[in-house]
């Protein structure tokens, strides 16, 4: 079969370039499909990052009181660690705290306050965010705690909201799946109508029905593959752009997935989504006409050569 | 040792599924080495028969052994395997028109999955057999009908089959170049490869004095060596 390769390209191109057309109007049709479905893909691992970091690491702050020595810290540290849906405790010391809010930002606070205004807190992570209303209540209430605060407590309620951002996501990604397989079944009919007559000489000498498969699986190949690198580029751009932009004009990011890991992601995705949907589309429009006069080449007198 | 024919149908009945019965009960067996006129009527039933042989139809009754084996409910993936040892050539040649004639008769190594050595050396071969080395690079439409005929059967024979099928090989051609193209195929024959051609003219059948069977709807109603097919018979019976 391998040493076949050159002849199935040769095939496969001389197929191509007899219904040029159609296959650049297919070709343009699974790129835009394909770019959709990257856009949706991006979105999902976005929302995907985010609900998943939001969901694992929720944590409170419990915010104590100037006047708390550090020893009634630590106790109250105990108390908190032993409350029901807790998981860990952590210390924050007011250096700390200002350090990591130094950290977060490109500004130097350093200058814009004359001595440090931020309390010393609990960084307490809990084992289910749902229940993490109730246990800031009880927590408020406890004698040395100013305030508690968790920042993502809004983003509770929204999360329904990502959920179903993601289900249109993933639906919108389902269809254009089916639409581009849709696609190119019809494409590789097309090409096997414009090659009918070599399939069926092709059976008549005596061609395994691979052989004859194969340079239209190459062809839906190249359509997928095709379409899913140039959408892919296209993809890659826009998101770097998004993220310039979002790095330009805000401080605080935490929605972005790192770039390289997106990427590797989505083109890992879109690679494996476009080859298969190629392959299957081609095999799916081949096997149908091979079923349907398997091993009969009906080649009559009426089919007069032109 | 007595040979076993290299085509034997037993009891064929081949009832295509708008329930015409193209065969009927045929009984026929063709030894290696011959070479065999198919002769009736229009609709009679003769591409029908060879269709079975090379497995276009299956039989709906009955057995046909071809090559020493039992075909009849021969799996499809085992198909294209009996046609490779099979030649077949038709009256409206089936060729490529965009590939040369070199291009068109290396078409059937190619789609086998012959080496590019293969194929190299046994193309101008086959074309020399046909008497068409100085067209190779030509395209069919540069060829005449009878040139064309040629390069199909250049197809055909390119891997030396033990038999060659011819469905009206000469049915578009004039009456000069029939007869070379049959003369072709009697060399072809003489090298050992067992021939069947059917045909519907009685000019080139009864000059080349060879084995006829006569087949009328579906049946064989005769089979002679060194037969006479006179038309005229066939005229008379249909219009009765
Ligand atoms: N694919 C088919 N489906 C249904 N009926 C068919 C089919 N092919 C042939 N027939 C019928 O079977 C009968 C035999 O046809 P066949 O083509 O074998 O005749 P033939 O002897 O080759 O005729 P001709 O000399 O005109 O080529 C005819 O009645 C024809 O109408
Ligand atoms: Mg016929």
């Amino acid at each position: 079969m391998m040493r076949s390769f050159g002849f199935f390209l040769e095939e496969t191109f001389e197929g191509i370039k007899r219904h040029s057309a159609s296959s650049l109007v297919t070709f343009l049709q699974v790129f835009i499909s394909l770019f959709f479905l990257g856009v949706c893909l991006i979105f999902i691992i976005i929302i995907n990052h985010f609900v998943s970091n939001f969901l694992n690491n929720m944590e409170m702050g419990a915010f104590l009181s100037d006047e708390l020595t550090y020893e009634q810290s630590v106790e109250l540290m105990d108390v908190v660690e032993n409350l029901s849906g807790v998981r860990a405790v952590q210390y924050v010391s007011k250096e700390e705290a200002f350090a990591i809010m130094q950290q977060r930002t490109t500004v130097d606070i350093a200058d814009l306050v004359s001595e440090n205004p931020l309390p010393a807190s609990l960084k307490i992570t809990v084992i289910n965010p749902r229940a993490a209303e109730e246990l800031a209540g009880s927590i408020a209430l406890l004698e040395g705690v100013d305030d508690v605060a968790y920042g993502e407590a809004q983003l509770q309620s929204i999360l329904p909201i990502f959920y179903g951002l993601e289900m249109i996501s993933f639906y919108l990604a389902i269809f254009l799946v089916g639409a581009t397989l849709i696609t190119i079944v019809n494409t590789i009919r097309l090409a096997i109508l414009t090659r009918a007559k070599e399939i069926k000489i092709m059976q008549l000498v005596g061609a395994t029905s691979w052989f004859i498969r194969f340079p239209f699986l190459l062809e839906g190949l190249i359509y997928g593959i095709g379409g899913a690198a140039l959408s892919l580029g296209l993809v890659a751009v826009g998101y770097s752009l998004l993220m310039d932009y979002i790095q330009n004009n805000y401080i605080f990011n935490p929605w972005m997935v790192d770039y390289d890991q997106m990427m590797a992601n989505l083109a890992i995705m879109m690679f494996v989504l476009g080859g298969l949907i190629g392959v299957i589309g081609s095999l799916l429009a081949v096997d149908k006409h091979l079923k349907s006069d398997e091993y009969r080449p009906s080649l009559k007198s009426e089919t007069v050569t032109s | 040792m007595p040979h076993e024919p290299v085509i034997h149908f037993q009891r064929v009945t081949l009832v295509y599924p708008n329930l015409v019965r193209a065969l009927e009960d045929v009984e026929l067996e063709i030894g290696e080495g011959e070479f065999c006129f198919l002769v009736g009527p229009t609709g009679c039933g003769k591409s029908s028969l060879m269709r079975c042989v090379y497995m276009s139809e299956r039989p709906s009754k009955g057995h046909l052994r071809v090559l020493g084996r039992d075909i009849t409910d021969l799996p499809p993936s085992r198909v294209p395997h009996l046609r490779r040892r099979l030649g077949v050539v038709f009256q409206d040649f089936q060729l490529l028109g965009y590939k040369t004639v070199a291009e068109n008769v290396a078409f059937s190594l190619q789609v086998i999955g012959a080496p590019v050595a293969d194929i190299r050396r046994k193309v101008p071969l086959a074309l020399r057999m046909v008497g068409l080395e100085n067209k190779a690079k030509m395209r069919p439409d540069e060829l005449s009908g009878g040139e064309q005929q040629r390069v199909a059967i250049a197809r055909a024979i390119i891997n030396a089959p033990p038999i060659l099928l011819c469905d009206e090989p000469t049915g578009n051609l004039d009456p000069d170049t029939s007869r070379d193209i049959v003369r072709l195929l009697t060399l072809i024959n003489q090298r050992g490869t067992t021939v069947i051609m059917a045909t519907h003219d009685a000019q080139i059948v009864n000059s080349f004095k060879r084995r006829v069977v006569y087949i009328e709807d579906g049946r064989v109603m005769w089979d002679r060596d060194q037969g006479e097919y006179k038309v005229d018979d066939e005229k008379l019976r249909l219009l009765s």
